[in-house]
């Protein structure tokens, strides 16, 4: 084998590896793609509006009790049911969602009822604020891998 | 034997939340004597307004093995004053 040989090897090998590289990055830029379309139709509306709106009614009124708490709830039951795809798809995934917005509800299903009074309040909404960012956190994530 | 089940639990509990309280209750008063091949009422008593998405998943967890979603569906009745509550029930369940 002469050196013009040893050449078009090397340039046969590099092409070939090329084409492979190029379907593994299109097929992965494929999924990424479809993830993202999934993504957006399951959750765009829990994200952008449902969730937000029903954190904004949630409050602790005058005496200390617990109100506007039931949109929240709903949306919680809500966002599982509607997570049903990743059940099949991300199992993994979906038990966390399912947790996040569990821990949610069952939080504010405990506090209704409840008094809650000078540091308790404040305990109450960084706890609030606190399962607000795990949701969105397991959401994000899950949009960004 | 009457398949019907009248849930006996802390009068001042009006909400029911958490995944284990649904499991026990469902193991300490069903459990044992439920007959899944008849039909089945559950009472939830009138008090209760209120039922999170883990009780429901932990209470009926055994139910939806033995008989899956859809026996719920066709065999049974629940009682309580929480309007569709069988509806939100199937609804939570996955």
């Amino acid at each position: 084998m002469n050196s013009s040989d040893i050449i078009a090897v090397i340039a046969l090998v590099i092409s070939v590896a090329t084409a492979v590289g190029d379907v593994v990055v299109n097929r992965n830029i494929n999924k990424v793609n479809l993830n993202s379309y999934y993504f957006n139709e399951i959750y765009r509306e829990h994200l952008i509006a449902k969730i937000p709106k029903a954190r904004k009614r949630i409050s602790l009124n005058y005496n200390g009790r617990l109100v506007g708490y039931e949109d929240m709830i709903q949306e919680m039951k809500d966002l599982q049911n509607d997570s049903l795809f990743y059940k099949y798809n991300d199992e993994k995934y979906f038990a966390k969602l399912k947790e996040a917005a569990q821990n949610m509800e069952d939080f504010l299903i405990a506090g209704v009822g409840e008094t809650f009074v000078g540091e308790e309040q404040t305990c109450f909404m960084e706890e609030l604020h606190n399962l607000m960012t795990e949701l969105y956190k397991t959401l994000n994530n899950q949009y960004v891998r | 034997m009457v398949n019907r089940f009248e849930l006996d639990f802390d009068k001042a509990l009006t909400k029911l939340s958490g995944f284990d309280l649904g499991k026990d209750m469902y193991d300490e008063q069903i459990g044992k004597t439920i007959d899944f091949d008849k039909n089945i009422t559950i009472v939830i008593p009138e008090r209760v307004d209120l039922i999170g998405s883990s009780f429901i998943q932990g209470f009926f967890e055994e139910i939806v093995n033995s008989i899956g979603i859809s026996g719920i569906d066709e065999r049974m009745t629940v009682l309580s004053s929480i309007p569709n509550i069988k509806q939100i029930i199937i609804d939570n369940l996955n």
